[in-house]
């Protein structure tokens, strides 16, 4: 009999005794002289075997399972292994399509002959990469022919992972005495699968003494407990590793190249419509078989769920579909229906955002099916409770306030039990988590949970990645910053949360923050705390006429600047200008200050109409017209200082026009400053040099110039007198850091925001404004961008010619004649701009009537044209003929293949 | 009188850039005669030029060019591909008085 047995046979006695009100995994281990943490493992397979029932609440209560038989036999394979009985795995969704090869590759590993191979699972959180493992498992344990005689035993390393210890005791097994309080021998994970397979997920957490230990095994087929010198244990199993992380970095080389298969498993956004729906219809169907009532869900919910952008993948999926269902359910006991119906206001946010309006009036219920053959789902689920919830109340005679209040709680409940169940991590990592050890990120997570009701002020991730870079920038030290002198308490609200912060950290990592560090966190939470609407500066609006091109405009200065400086008022051109007048005069009197009001516009009456609102309302306005974008930036950057009044703001915008005018065409007199990013912190040692090496990986080659300095700033006064240095020498582009630092009128960039999903894009278009032509032309190699250069020249000396046509038809006609005669950047674009300025020509006499004269043919020809020739140029000939209604003549076809043949 | 002779494929694209030089040269107060020949034609100009200068499209004629330059005691060479992308007259101005040596 095995342990499995054993177990399952105790509870049988205790469940008779004790009048079935549940047995514990304490009360089993007390009884059964086991670790409790065993016996919960094994309580955990029963249940997945549908021996058991859980009931929900602390602690878990196990009930028999009445549809189970009482023997073991049906389940135990007959050489020994468990077979896994879960319904679920009769069949794979994609199986036979997208995850067929995937399939297949692991089944020939696991059957292997002799011992099957070690197989590494990769893929997004949420991918499905434990289920596709347990299913690799049943399926090869269930071929007669199989050589497995152990068990398929699953663990995933995170669970432990602030542990270090604690982990590879629980892998490996630990000796009696390894360490105080290792009171006896235990049995690790590997012992538990020999001669079966082991999973562990999330294998990158095992520490690399651990993944030495791993490969060891794999290598020689031994290993040590815990604690072990010289007795060492044979293991005979099969090691599936799953990770999230990219696989050569995620592993020792050593143990990675000892995983003969790597599979990676396709995210759901890869996988095909078809099996997106086989898992709707899959979770739907499982959710109606747990509640044991008709569910129907409407077309619209569905056509959600099939749409909706889902990053965290199946797992996400299962999860949302399960929230859905528990609303459903809800609302279904609250309003007495006979049957659940699932409804748009039932869907969780992300996935009702997917919604296409039109689709939510007219939509049709569909049912989902829900076979009869199957056994009602053996778990005691979110259902039952909320039905007992309810009846319970009614019989009490309870108010229903306070019955649908339970009900709620009983689904929240639920709810971040699912969430913590089916994501482990749902949002992709973002970059800078990279920086911070796991254990660190996951204590400050949890304290951010658990100490909620604390923060009186913001504290979101961005809080959390910049004192969680600060700390980790102090771990890797080893020492604290010499700031000593400057330990002026933060207000007293942060230094309490930092001071509960410093020992939870204490007491959860074993990290000791010094008074001064402290300090220096409640500082950083002081400081990310969003910034006040600057107040008493010189306003800006925008206005302009067309829907929205002055929203737009000042999107993308607000954008590049930082801050909402720039207000925009749009004026539709059906607008009467009184009533324009009227918005702009409303607008202005509500938010204008002292310090006067900066009007830009476009044309025609908006250029007086600042005199007359300043008249009307008394207020100090300047306007200036015929606005263009430089001229916005260059307003806005003043206006964010507060100390320029309105004649400075108005004098840099207009100066900025005027740089426009010839002024612009004028050589760069000045010689170029070398560009500059600086990234600061309280330290300059720590989070700066940190973002400092980030930016030197992630910088773009075409910005290979730009130099990058961390810096210090002091965490009381802000200085930056070192900012003022720089600044003399370089043209510093933006501050990027964890302080926020106003300097002058350079951009700052707070690092969170850098690290997030396209956080960097501004400090992208930050660069990119601020190279020079030459930066852009000695590297702009591709058809594209000389393109785009030739489409720039072209703008300036065209007026007939469509130069975005032009340039979309020479970007694709084009390219394969430059291929074929292999034609030089010099070459290219000549020929671009020759043969844009005979388009224009061309068009120019056809509007004037002048015929096009074209010099008589030129000199003695010495290359002649082949049909390839005229063939290879034809598409680019007939594009002309079609979009453009520009017939060329055989002449003009001629000189143009003549010129390119001659190129080189 | 300062002459800078452009020279191109049938003189097309660099008749306009004529303009945008011209224009570089009066904010600049510079009052020079600038034009644009087809490249056959500049046999028949280049006694009375002080500087030649090719489109980059018949870059091929550098060559010949500057042997009838150095004949002539004209300078020649071709615009550079950014200049000439940009149509940036200015620049391509101040390339031709560099090569005048004015």
């Amino acid at each position: 009999m095995n342990k499995l047995e054993e177990i399952y046979q105790k509870i049988n006695e205790l469940s008779s005794e004790e009048g079935n009100n549940g047995i514990t995994a304490s009360e089993l281990s007390v009884s059964l002289n086991l670790e409790r943490s065993t016996v919960s493992r094994y309580l955990n397979e029963l249940s997945k075997m549908n021996k058991l029932v859980k009931a929900p609440g602390k602690p878990v209560r196990y009930h028999l399972s009445k549809h189970v038989n009482d023997t073991m036999t049906h389940s135990v394979h007959p050489n020994g292994a468990v077979a896994i009985t879960d319904p679920n795995n009769t069949q794979f969704i994609g199986a036979d399509s997208s995850m067929k090869d995937i399939i297949e590759k692991g089944l020939a590993a696991l059957l292997y002959p002799n011992q099957g191979l070690h197989i590494l699972l990769s893929g997004e959180t949420g991918v499905g990469k434990s289920y596709l493992a347990e299913y690799l498992a049943s399926i090869a344990f269930s071929k007669k022919w199989n050589n497995f005689s152990g068990h398929f035993v699953t663990f995933n390393c995170a669970n432990y992972a602030q542990n270090p210890e604690l982990l590879m005791g629980h892998i490996f097994g630990i000796k009696k005495g390894a360490y105080t309080g290792a009171a006896k021998d235990e049995i690790g994970l590997i012992e538990q699968a020999n001669g079966g397979i082991l999973f562990l997920d999330e294998i990158h957490r095992l520490p690399p003494t651990g993944q030495e230990m791993l490969f060891y095994l794999i290598d020689k087929g031994i290993y040590r407990k815990l604690g072990e010198s010289d007795a060492v244990h044979h293991a005979n199993l099969v090691i599936i590793g799953a990770t999230t992380e990219t696989l050569e970095s995620a592993l020792l080389p050593t143990l990675f190249r000892r995983f003969s298969l790597k599979l990676k498993v396709p995210p759901l956004r890869e996988r095909t419509q078809k099996e997106r729906k086989e898992l709707l219809s899959f979770f739907l169907r499982r959710e109606a078989q747990k509640m044991n009532i008709a569910l129907l869900i409407k077309d619209s919910c569905k056509e959600a769920f099939l749409t909706y952008s889902c990053p965290g993948n199946i797992g996400q999926l299962k999860g949302d579909i399960q929230i859905t269902c528990a609303r459903a359910f809800m609302h279904h006991l609250q309003q007495g229906t006979n049957q659940v119906t699932i409804q748009e206001d039932n869907l969780p946010q992300q996935v009702l955002s997917s919604l296409k309006n039109e689709l939510q009036t007219q939509s049709t219920e569909q049912i989902v099916a829900v076979s009869k053959q199957e056994n009602p789902f053996p778990i005691c689920s979110i259902y039952s409770a909320l039905a007992t919830i309810k009846g319970e109340k009614q019989q009490i005679g309870h108010d229903q306030a306070s019955s649908i209040n339970e009900m709620q709680s009983a689904i929240n409940h639920y709810l971040s039990d699912v969430q913590s169940l089916s994501e482990k991590r749902i949002e992709s990592e973002p970059a800078w988590m990279r920086f911070i050890e796991h254990d660190l990120l996951d204590a400050l997570r949890d304290f951010s949970y658990y100490f909620k009701a604390d923060f009186t002020f913001e504290f979101g991730d961005k809080q959390l990645m910049a004192i969680g870079l600060h700390l980790e920038a102090y771990r890797r030290q080893g020492r604290s910053s010499d700031l000593t002198a400057n330990t002026v308490p933060a207000p007293q609200i942060y230094q309490l949360v930092a001071e509960k912060l410093a020992e939870f950290l204490e007491k959860r990592i074993q990290l000791q923050l010094p008074e001064n560090e402290i300090n220096l966190t409640a500082h950083l939470m002081a400081s990310t705390v969003p910034e006040a609407v600057h107040k008493d500066g010189v306003s800006v609006y925008l206005v302009t006429h067309g829907d929205s091109t002055a929203t737009s405009m000042a999107g993308v200065t607000n954008y590049l600047l930082g801050s909402p400086i720039i207000q925009p008022i749009d004026m539709p051109l059906s607008e009467a200008t009184g009533v324009t007048y009227k918005r702009i005069s409303t607008q202005i009197s509500q938010h204008a200050n002292d310090a006067g009001v900066l009007l830009l516009v476009d044309i025609g009456s908006l250029v007086t109409i600042g005199e007359t609102i300043s008249r009307d309302l008394g207020i100090r306005i300047r306007t200036l017209a015929n606005v263009n974008l430089p001229m916005l930036i260059e307003a806005g950057r003043k206006a964010l200082i507060a100390e320029n009044d309105l004649n400075e703001v108005y004098h840099a915008a207009r100066d900025a026009y005027l740089a426009l005018a010839p002024k612009a065409q004028l050589p760069v007199a000045i010689e170029q400053k070398q560009r500059l990013i600086v990234t600061v912190c309280f330290t300059g040692e720590g989070t700066a040099q940190l973002l400092n090496d980030w930016l030197c990986k992630n910088i773009d080659s075409l910005d290979r110039d730009v130099a990058i300095r961390p810096i210090r700033v002091d965490p009381v006064n802000h200085d930056s007198s070192m900012l003022e240095v720089l600044q003399k020498k370089y043209q510093v582009i933006a501050i990027v850091g964890t302080v926020p630092v106003h300097f002058h009128d350079i951009p700052y960039i707070p690092a969170a925001e850098l690290f997030m999903d396209d956080g960097h894009q501004r400090l992208k278009k930050l660069l990119e404004i601020s190279r020079t032509v030459s930066q852009v032309a000695f590297n702009g190699q591709k058809v594209a961008n000389l393109g785009k250069l030739a489409k720039k020249g072209l703008d300036k000396i065209t007026t007939e010619l469509n130069t975005d046509l032009f340039y979309t038809i020479m970007t694709k006609y084009f390219e394969p004649i430059k291929d074929y005669y292999q034609l030089d950047n010099d070459s290219t674009i000549g020929l671009w701009m020759h043969i844009g300025s005979l388009l224009e020509k061309m068009l120019q006499s056809e509007n004037t009537g002048r015929p096009l004269v074209l010099p008589a043919q030129p000199m003695e020809r010495t290359l002649s044209i082949s049909k390839n020739d005229l063939k290879l140029w034809e598409p680019l000939f007939t594009q002309f003929n079609e979009k453009m209604r520009l017939n060329m003549s055989v002449p003009i076809k001629e000189s143009l293949i003549y010129l390119a043949k001659q190129q080189n | 009188m300062m002459k800078i002779v452009l020279c191109c494929a049938a003189g097309m694209s660099t008749s306009l850039l004529v303009s945008k030089m011209e224009a570089a040269a009066k904010a600049q107060g510079k009052d020079y005669s600038i034009t644009a020949v087809p490249a056959e034609q500049v046999p028949l100009e280049i006694d009375n030029t002080n500087v030649l200068l090719l489109g980059p499209q018949v870059k091929y004629l550098l060559k010949k060019f500057q042997q009838l330059g150095k004949e002539k005691n004209v300078p020649v060479d071709v615009i550079g591909a950014v200049e000439y992308g940009m149509m940036d007259g200015a620049k391509v101005l101040k390339k031709a008085e560099k090569l005048a040596g004015v």
